[in-house]
């Protein structure tokens, strides 16, 4: 049957992003969202992709969820207060559900049903091979993508110095 | 002068000659008059292992390595040594004694004494505090400096979790600690933490890129991430030897990465009134101070020798075990020797420098390594 | 190990969470909380078909790592945009940030 650390994985990453969006204080929000990468992180380890999971933690986590941290901190607390919160949430939740229980149906009622592969997953050194050699023109795109959005977050939270 | 350096070491080697001779002396006390009465053999002094099986049947479990030899008490205890180790040094470093009360001989016990103060003060909470992460962030902080310990190798067999991928894994952990300071210091709930925390934050997450970057030059030279095989690769010629730029700058970088002097602003006392941790209390602080930055550099030493100075390779005689603790005591005493010698640097000189100079530095032997490795060359 | 189906079910909650997220809300930081919940289910469903029904290749793999990285700048542009509109207004409240509608 299902084993307990697939379980508490899914349990632990699906609480913390209801937290993330549900949490009164943003600042709460931002650390359970750092909690629901690590559970990615985790997810992907299960998946016998350890290189992919210290990848994850290391961008995810180690840069994005800080970012994020930092940003949520820059801003002043008090002005949080103004924002009310979404008037049609009922509605929402209800869409969330059935979107939700579709996407179920159809992945239940499919013909995946795969339980253990048959084969170990090809190692990790094989990434590298192949974005040199068969994606190296995304490769060049994601540089000049990375670089270009550091060049523009740079120039757009400069602060004007007048 | 009794009292100066050389003296000092002078008396520390006799200490540990005298413990030396004293356990030989035991040990044949015990052979020669509780021998006749229990069975222990001469071949029993002379090939243990037939005798004491049980003994290295429990040093190969995975329990013993991971409480014991290579992890959780043997860091600490590195820790602990390093505390008297850093107060002893910056005393001669600056012509004073430095602890001598705690213990007969040379303040030994003085870590004892620490821990001690540190349990019996009051545990002080503020009210304004946010509790739950203010207990949590020095948790925190003690257990991601731990989990680094794992993969890292003090013998082939000496390692508790050896992985291909052991270099990532450091990165991985390095990436929390900005985290646990930020959680840290906002939960205070006060201007100077928050003060403080900015400034750990910026300056941890910018030397971040300048140690992961020195780092990979090893790892091109040795062809894979496993740590183990990176310092096999070394039994020709050491890779300080060959990539002395990006030793030096990792050495530079795990300065600001424990944020001690010259990179010290986000703790200074007179500057900004200690910083992230200016609210914590006895034995919060002494987690944070006393265990996870030791811990860190434990981690950061053990770092540094096992990609540039040739891990556990040494001469024969003497077991890899010893040549790996003193390689890395001597880097422990280097990273230490700074806070003795050279002022604070500015927060914006700070930065400025990570970003301008040792990203360069890195880079630029990185590129050498690649070109060195892409053109046949094997070490 | 797990069933396909498990891990392709936990990827289709996440993806659900993440659009109530992008609905409902009106926080601007909120709704970058969502997309990245929504990158992140997307990145679990490619890694668990690789595992699953390719496991010589790890072209799932990269395809995760440049989704990574291009959320990575995503989040970066996406936060230096809130700040300079928090900073001009005070407020992130992204119904009431309607200059051009027209």
């Amino acid at each position: 049957m299902v084993d307990v650390t697939f379980l508490v994985l899914a349990a632990v990453t699906i609480v913390s992003a209801i937290v993330a969006l549900e949490a009164k204080e943003v600042v709460y929000g931002a650390l359970a969202l750092a909690l629901c990468f690590v559970g990615i992180a985790g997810f992907f380890a299960l998946l016998d992709a350890v290189f992919l999971a210290m990848f994850q933690l290391t961008v995810y986590v180690g840069a994005i969820a800080v970012l994020i941290l930092f940003t949520v901190m820059l801003v002043r607390r008090e002005e949080w207060l103004k924002v009310k919160e979404g008037v049609h949430k009922a509605a929402g939740v209800l869409v969330a559900i059935v979107v939700a229980l579709c996407f179920g149906y159809f992945v239940y009622a499919s013909t995946m049903t795969h339980t253990t592969p048959s084969v170990e997953q090809a190692p990790f050194t094989l990434i590298g091979a192949q974005i040199l050699s068969d994606y190296w023109l995304a490769l060049i795109a994601l540089a000049l993508v990375l670089a270009s959005a550091v060049i523009g977050a740079v120039v757009l939270a400069k602060l004007e110095r007048d | 002068m009794l009292r100066t350096f050389l003296g000092f070491l002078t008396r520390i080697v006799i200490l540990i000659v005298v413990v030396l001779v004293l356990g030989l002396v035991a040990i044949s006390a015990a052979y020669y008059l509780i021998g006749p009465i229990l069975p222990i053999t001469p071949s029993m002094l002379i090939r243990p292992q037939e005798a004491l099986a049980f003994t290295f049947a429990l040093m190969n479990t995975d329990l013993f390595k991971i409480t014991i030899f290579p992890g959780f008490t043997f860091v600490v205890l590195y820790g602990a040594v390093a505390v008297l180790w850093e107060r002893k040094l910056l005393a001669k470093m600056q012509l004073r004694i430095g602890p001598l009360y705690a213990g007969r001989f040379e303040g030994i016990l003085q870590p004892i004494a620490d821990v001690m103060k540190l349990l019996s003060k009051e545990l002080v909470i503020p009210k304004v505090v946010d509790r739950f992460f203010f207990i949590l962030a020095p948790i925190l902080t003690v257990t991601i400096a731990t989990a680094a310990v794992a993969v890292i190798p003090v013998t082939e067999r000496w390692v508790i979790a050896r992985s291909d991928i052991g270099v990532l894994v450091i990165f991985a952990v390095l990436a929390f600690f900005p985290l646990t300071a930020l959680m840290a210091a906002w939960s205070s709930n006060s201007r100077y933490p928050m003060i403080g925390g900015v400034r750990a934050l910026h300056q941890l997450v910018a030397y971040e890129i300048p140690l992961v970057l020195s780092t990979i030059t090893p790892v091109v030279y040795a062809g894979s991430l496993d740590l183990i095989e990176i310092v096999e690769k070394q039994s020709n010629i050491w890779f300080i030897l060959l990539a002395p730029i990006s030793a030096l700058t990792f050495y530079i970088c795990s300065l600001a990465e424990l944020e001690r002097i010259p990179f010290d602003l986000p703790e200074a006392e007179p500057e900004v009134a200690s910083g992230w941790l200016a609210e914590y209390g006895s034995m919060n602080f002494g987690l944070v101070m006393g265990v996870a930055v030791y811990i860190k550099l434990y981690v950061l030493s053990a770092l540094f020798t096992t990609l540039f100075l040739g891990g556990w390779l040494g001469y024969h005689p003497l077991p890899p075990e010893f040549w790996f603790l003193l390689k890395t005591f001597i880097v422990t005493t280097l990273l230490i020797i700074p806070r003795g010698v050279y002022p604070r640097l500015r927060i914006d000189l700070l930065l400025k420098q990570s970003w301008a100079r040792y990203l360069i530095l890195a880079l630029i032997n990185l590129a050498v390594a690649a070109a060195a490795v892409l053109g046949g060359f094997k070490p | 190990m797990e069933p396909l189906v498990n891990y392709l079910f936990v990827s289709a909650v996440l993806f659900a969470i993440g659009v109530y997220g992008l609905v409902t809300k009106k926080n601007a930081l909120r709704m970058l909380f969502a997309v990245e919940i929504l990158i992140n289910a997307a990145n679990l469903n490619f890694v668990a078909f690789t595992r699953y029904l390719h496991p010589t290749s790890v072209t799932g793999h990269s395809l995760a790592m440049f989704s990574i990285a291009l959320a990575a700048a995503e989040a970066a542009v996406g936060l230096a945009i809130i700040l300079a509109v928090f900073r001009l207004r005070k407020d992130v409240d992204v119904s009431e940030i309607k200059g051009l509608r027209g």
